[in-house]
């Protein structure tokens, strides 16, 4: 098994911060695991992009040009970056910001994820309701394990935001069985 | 067996410095190797360690000589532009026989260049340590564990050969993160060298760390001696990695981050029923001459898979002799090779 996951947005909206959260469960779930974050000189408002390799074996290069999964997660994102997406597979969208994208053969969520974490208060969530419909709708993953990634990867002075992230986190897998049952 | 832990490229390299027995530090800030100075910033002086931000690249390889020339385990590490202004300081070091490790992080060349991953520092790496006859002992990791890894050993090579070594990264493995299983970490060896300065004691000679030697045949037996000691990590340090197909009809010649992108490349081009073999030079120099003699008789081509417009290329044409074609398949100036491309490639060149 290699899941090529491609993260992209722009600066300040925590791509870096999911590609980290998102490798670190993939690590604790006994996988292999790699992380390349990437992003342009601007403090904020640069492309950034985070590839994470999910694989049962060697991971190989740590650098694809294409994708099993992109989780875009702003309009600009779309326009650059989905031509990495293979034909079988998925792409999950904030539509708060890019609206409905259509992508051929390929497997598109729409998920209003800004939207989503504006509900709950504070926008910066966002990212985290991405990564709870990404891991819902792949299933490679076990959303148990959010909580102590969370705990690694957020500096201690953080941790008190803990519980709201995984609120967005559960809010993001339940929009995704929301759109299954519909 | 210890847990793995995620990791940069350069917090792996400073952690396998310290765990080494690493005590002394001294670089000067450039992307995209801040973090190693950053993390021994941090940890150094819990170690009772000692890190100096200096005031330049020319200071800080002259204080690494300053220390090495006590005994200590020292190291630097820069990017690119950075190491080309401590080429001077690496000649006085080998000049004198001392032992330091330095990690250059490469960029996207030449000038000021970029700070994109890049694999176009081979040549200064290989060929370098500045003026005079000498070189620096190189080795390539293509991995975060394998970062921490060649770090930590590297500081007993370079005391072993009395000469600087020099790990060679780039832009990508210095910030992507990886599982890594660190090592436990060692004491700092005692400073009982029998050429290290730090005060005469009682009954005991006078030692001299020097480069200027005026008498012509002093030098010369002083380059003899630096030539007898890389005879003989031609003997013991050279280090290599196979990969792929062991019926391989085309062998692909790859280093560090680009030996990582080879290895997808070979396994997608065995999906489309093409055998290839990645031959991976794990110490640049020595060079790994004889998997390049061995393959060069059994298969069609060889092509150089580099971040550069042709560097690693020289050495693996020096080992082939003509017996076999080399072709150049890279990039350079920060642009990334990624599987596709060179499976594409390689099927042109087959």
């Amino acid at each position: 098994m290699r899941e090529r996951v491609f993260l992209a947005g722009i600066g300040g909206q925590g791509v870096d911060s999911a590609g980290s959260i998102l490798a670190h469960m993939v690590l604790q779930q006994g996988f292999d695991v790699c992380n390349v974050s990437q992003f342009s000189p601007e403090v904020r408002g640069g492309w950034v992009s985070a590839t994470v390799i999910i694989a049962d074996g060697e991971v190989g290069s740590p650098i694809v040009g294409s994708a099993d999964s992109l989780l875009l997660f702003s309009g600009r994102s779309v326009a650059h970056e989905l031509h990495r997406a293979v034909p079988d597979g998925l792409i999950v969208v904030n539509s708060s910001l890019t609206g409905r994208v259509a992508a051929g053969q390929t497997r598109v969520i729409d998920v209003p994820a800004t939207a989503i974490a504006a509900e709950l208060g504070n926008e910066q969530v966002m990212n985290m309701v991405m990564l709870g419909a990404y891991v819902e709708v792949r299933g490679v993953l076990d959303p148990a394990g959010f909580g102590e990634a969370l705990e690694a990867v957020l500096p201690a002075r953080h941790h008190g935001h803990i519980p709201l992230n995984l609120k967005a986190v559960a809010l993001g897998a339940q929009h995704v069985e929301q759109r299954r049952a519909q | 067996m210890t847990q793995r832990v995620m990791m940069t490229g350069n917090n792996a390299v400073a952690e396998g410095a310290i765990a080494s027995g690493c005590r002394y530090f001294c670089g000067y800030p450039i992307t995209p190797q801040n973090d190693i100075p950053k993390y021994m910033a941090e940890h150094l002086p819990e170690v009772g360690g000692v890190f100096v931000q200096a005031e330049s690249e020319l200071a800080s390889i002259n204080m690494v000589y300053g220390a090495a020339a006590t005994g200590a385990y020292v190291m630097t590490s820069s990017s690119s532009p950075g190491i080309s202004l401590m080429q001077e300081g690496l000649s006085y070091m080998l000049g004198s026989e001392l032992p330091c490790v330095v990690v250059n992080m490469v960029r996207g060349g030449p000038g000021l260049g970029n700070i994109g991953p890049a694999q176009s520092d081979y040549w200064l790496a290989t060929r370098g340590a500045g003026h005079g006859d000498g070189r620096c002992l190189t080795f390539a990791p293509d991995s975060v564990q394998e970062l921490h890894d060649w770090t930590f050993e590297a500081f007993g090579i370079a005391q072993k050969y009395r000469a600087p070594v020099m790990i060679l990264g780039d832009a990508l493995l210095a910030g992507m993160s990886e599982p890594v299983r660190l090592r436990e970490h060692r004491e700092p060896p005692p400073r009982d060298q029998e050429w290290a300065v730090g005060g005469l004691r009682e009954g005991r000679q006078r030692r001299i760390v020097n480069s200027l030697w005026t008498d012509v045949e002093v030098m010369e037996e002083l380059n003899q001696r630096i030539a007898a000691r890389f005879s003989q990590a031609r003997e013991n340090e050279v280090r290599w990695e196979e990969y792929g197909a062991d019926d391989a009809e085309i062998v692909l010649a790859a280093y560090g981050i680009s030996a990582r992108v080879c290895k997808t490349a070979i396994d997608d081009l065995a999906e489309d029923g093409i055998k290839a073999r990645l031959i991976r030079p794990i110490s640049l120099f020595p060079f790994p001459v004889e998997p390049f003699r061995e393959w060069s008789e059994r298969v069609s081509r060889i092509i150089s898979v580099e971040l550069s417009m042709g560097q690693l290329i020289e050495d693996v044409r020096l080992a082939v002799e003509g017996r076999c074609p080399v072709d150049l398949v890279g990039h350079s100036g920060g642009v990334m090779l990624t599987p596709d491309e060179v499976v594409c490639r390689t099927k042109e060149l087959l």
